[in-house]
Order: C-alpha cells, then sequence, then structure tokens
C-alpha cells in the first residue's frame, strides 16, 4: 500500500536512493552503501532513510536472514505522476494561483457536442483559407 | 500622531476607497461592450485601471488632504463643533463607536483578505518546486508527468512553462508551438507581475468588485495572449490546440478561474478565429482617459483642499 505521504517530493537523500533503487533492485542496506560509497555516508544513515522510504510507501522490502533486502514499490514514472497530481490538485480544484497564466486546463462540463460544433467552425476556417 | 487620528483616517481611506471602486467599476460595465468590441487589450486596460486607480487615488488624497489640512496653520480653531480629521487633533474620532467600528473591521477585513492572498502565493510557490522537482526539461519547457491536460507559465523573476505529459501528447508540433507563443505572449504582457499586483490592489477594492474586475482581467488576457500566438502562428492552429486540450481533459474537475469551462473555450475559440484587433490603440485611449481622470481628481482635490477637508469633517464628524 502507498500512503499519501509517499506523494511528497523526497529530500535530495531520499532522492538519491530511490534513484538507485529504480535503476537496480532488490538491494540491501550494504549494497546500497557501497553504491554511494563516494559520499562517505554512514552505514546507519543509509539503514534509516531507507526505513523511511519504506515508511513513506516507496519502497517494499522483504527479509533475508538477518537483513532487509529493498525493492522499489512503486516505479519513476508513478512517483513523478503523484507528486504532481498531489501539488496540482488543490490549484486545479480552487482558485487561480496568483504567480500563473495558463493556457488551458480542463474545460470541465464541455460536452462532445460543443467540442465537435468548434471543430468544425475551425475546419470551415482552414478551409475558406 | 494619535489612535484617534488613525481611525479619522482609517474611516475616511476606506471609504473613499469603496466610493471609487464602485464607481470605477460602474464605468468600466457601462463601458465593457464597447471595451470587448474594441479588443482584449482595451477590455484588459480598463479592468487593471478600476481596479488599481481607486486604491492609488484614495491613498494619495488621504494623505494630500492630512498634509494641507494638518499643516503649519491651525485649521482647527475654525470649527470645534465636530471631530477633527488631523494628525494632531484626532482623539475625538475613538469616541465614536461607528467610526472605530468601521475602521476596524476593515483593517481586520483587509488583513484577513491580505493572509488570504500571500497564503494562496505560498502554497503555488511550494506546489511549482515541488512539480519542478520531478518535471523532465524539453528545450526551455518542463514537461510534468499528469493524466490532466494543463499548460501554464509560472514566476515573475525567472519564468517558466509547465505542461503536463498528457497536453504535449495530445497537441501537433505547430499546436505545442502556438501554446508556446500563448504562454511567452503572458512573458511579454508582463502578466505575471501585474497579476500579484492586481491581488493587492483587489485585497483593498470594495467586495465583490475586486474579484470581478480580476477575473475579467483575466479572460480577456487570455484571449489576448490567443491572438498573440494566432499572430505568430495561425488563428486555427491556436483554436485546434485549445479544443483538443479540452478533449483530453479530465471531466471531473470543477471549472474555476484556472479551469475554463464550456462557455469561456468556446468564447476563447470563436475570439481567435475571428481574429481582428487586439484593441491595443483603444488601450492606449483608456490609459490617457484613465490618467487624465485621476489627475483631474487629484488636481481638483488639491486646489480645494482646505474647503474639502472641512466638509469631509463636516460630514464624518
Amino acid at each position: 500500500m502507498t500512503s499519501k505521504r509517499a506523494t511528497r517530493v523526497l529530500g535530495d537523500l531520499e532522492e538519491r536512493l530511490m534513484e538507485i533503487m529504480w535503476e537496480e533492485h532488490p538491494l540491501s542496506v550494504r549494497d546500497v552503501c557501497s553504491r554511494v560509497r563516494r559520499t562517505k555516508l554512514a552505514y546507519t544513515t543509509v539503514m534509516t532513510t531507507l526505513d523511511r522510504l519504506h515508511t513513506k510507501g516507496l519502497l517494499a522490502r522483504t527479509k533475508q536472514g538477518t537483513a532487509f533486502l529493498y525493492l522499489p514499490a512503486i516505479d519513476r514514472a508513478e512517483y513523478q505522476r503523484r507528486v504532481v497530481e498531489t501539488a496540482l490538485a488543490p490549484m486545479f480544484a480552487q482558485d487561480a494561483a496568483p504567480v500563473l497564466a495558463a493556457f488551458i486546463d480542463v474545460a470541465a462540463g464541455v460536452d462532445e457536442g460543443n467540442l465537435a460544433r468548434l471543430e468544425l467552425l475551425i475546419a470551415e476556417h482552414r478551409r475558406r483559407k | 500622531m494619535t489612535l484617534g487620528s488613525l481611525v479619522g483616517f482609517g474611516v475616511l481611506a476606506v471609504l473613499l476607497t469603496t466610493m471609487f471602486s464602485v464607481a470605477s467599476a460602474a464605468i468600466v460595465a457601462l463601458a465593457r461592450e464597447r471595451l470587448r468590441r474594441a479588443g482584449a487589450a482595451a477590455e484588459r486596460r480598463a479592468a487593471a485601471w478600476a481596479l488599481v486607480a481607486p486604491v492609488a487615488l484614495a491613498v494619495t488624497i488621504v494623505v494630500l488632504l492630512a498634509i494641507r489640512g494638518s499643516g503649519s496653520s491651525d485649521h482647527c480653531e475654525g470649527h470645534g463643533h465636530h471631530a477633527h480629521l488631523c494628525l494632531v487633533h484626532g482623539a475625538e474620532w475613538l469616541q465614536r463607536p461607528w467610526a472605530v467600528a468601521l475602521a476596524a473591521g476593515s483593517a481586520i477585513t483587509m488583513l484577513l483578505r491580505l493572509g488570504v492572498v500571500a497564503l494562496r502565493h505560498a502554497r503555488t510557490k511550494i506546489a511549482i518546486a515541488r512539480v519542478r522537482k520531478v518535471a523532465q526539461l524539453d528545450g526551455d519547457v518542463r514537461i510534468a508527468r499528469s493524466d490532466r491536460t494543463f499548460c501554464f507559465v509560472v514566476g515573475w523573476r525567472r519564468p517558466e512553462v509547465f505542461v503536463s505529459s498528457r497536453a504535449w501528447e495530445v497537441l501537433s508540433a505547430t499546436e505545442r508551438n502556438a501554446v508556446l507563443e500563448h504562454e511567452q505572449a503572458h512573458v511579454a504582457h508582463g502578466d505575471l507581475s501585474l497579476r500579484i499586483a492586481l491581488d493587492l490592489a483587489g485585497v483593498f477594492s470594495a467586495p465583490l468588485v475586486g474579484n470581478w474586475l480580476r477575473e475579467w482581467w483575466a479572460d480577456a488576457s487570455e484571449r489576448l495572449c490567443d491572438l498573440r500566438a494566432a499572430e505568430r502562428t495561425d488563428p486555427e492552429t491556436v483554436a485546434s490546440a485549445l479544443v483538443k486540450l479540452a478533449r483530453a481533459g479530465t471531466p471531473q474537475l470543477l471549472p474555476s478561474g484556472f479551469t475554463p469551462g464550456a462557455e469561456a473555450l468556446d468564447r476563447r475559440v470563436r475570439g481567435v478565429l475571428r481574429g481582428g484587433s487586439t484593441g491595443e490603440s483603444v488601450a492606449r485611449r483608456v490609459a490617457m482617459l484613465g490618467a487624465g481622470l485621476s489627475i483631474g481628481l487629484l488636481a481638483v482635490v488639491a486646489a480645494f483642499a482646505p474647503a474639502l477637508h472641512h466638509a469631509l469633517e463636516t460630514l464624518l464628524g
């Protein structure tokens, strides 16, 4: 199950670990540590961050012996889709945001008949040219 | 300056802003059909003037009256029958419950409205920062993965265009170009900073008037940008992009200023196909007329400041 928190934007480290996970999985904490070695992250930091990502619903895990193996619960595209939806939904549902100028979003209540009429009108204009 | 004088001038500012706000809205409402025929640029200019001018005028007049009426000479000697509208002898305003209630009520309302505007602005900034983090950069456009169809430009210092992946998929190359031209037109017109300024002006406008004028301005701005995009591409491409995006949209959403409904879509498509003048020359005349009216009013106030000051004191006090 993916919790609502999963759709929040991740911190830098969380994002890096997710990128590693999306590239290759399943991975143990030690595997992940070896892939982020250059920045000298402590084992416990990686373990805590992976655990947090699991709590957020972004990672699934299975126990193998004494260690956990982590793998992504959702793919990158789905994650991005959810972030966009969570961030923009309130703006679409309420009033126009002050810093935005929209070309168009959803033409709510626009019925198929009206769209077809407008398309005919456009075609007519094209023919007349 | 005493608290009483603050109440007195506060009452005056509220009354003047409300009066000018209603008057300017009535003027542009009467001229609406003519402005609509002239073009979207003229409508935009008129709506912006009707929003900003009342606030600017009211503040200037209050300052002018405060300076002229409370200058070096003691104007209060001549009339002791009412509360003095001056910076020195204004304590009596505190003894008028209606004045205190009006000043306090207006101050609280304006602070609340200001808070709402600030909150909306902050929430939008956070939302955009989140989307930016996951959006893919394609040239100058940020593509956000979404099943909705949207395209908008954001940021008044460094404008960025965001398009949903769904919108990008349904549009042809020329339609994409038309959409981007529309967004660039918003940037060229300075719409992003103007919108913030108008939101702030709306805080001080008379109730309902601010919202109506901002909606009108936003609607005219969209139609003007459609025409600008049509100049750089062609009207049919812009119209076709609008219809395609509407068709690909998710219908469960409610209409708002951000999501034009059937009527707005119809107006925009027909407007861009009809083409014609954007109304720039009328917009210039509107600006000149608005400036003339404002300057004329200020000149009258400046010329008759002491008499007007006394008249207002008598009326309010």
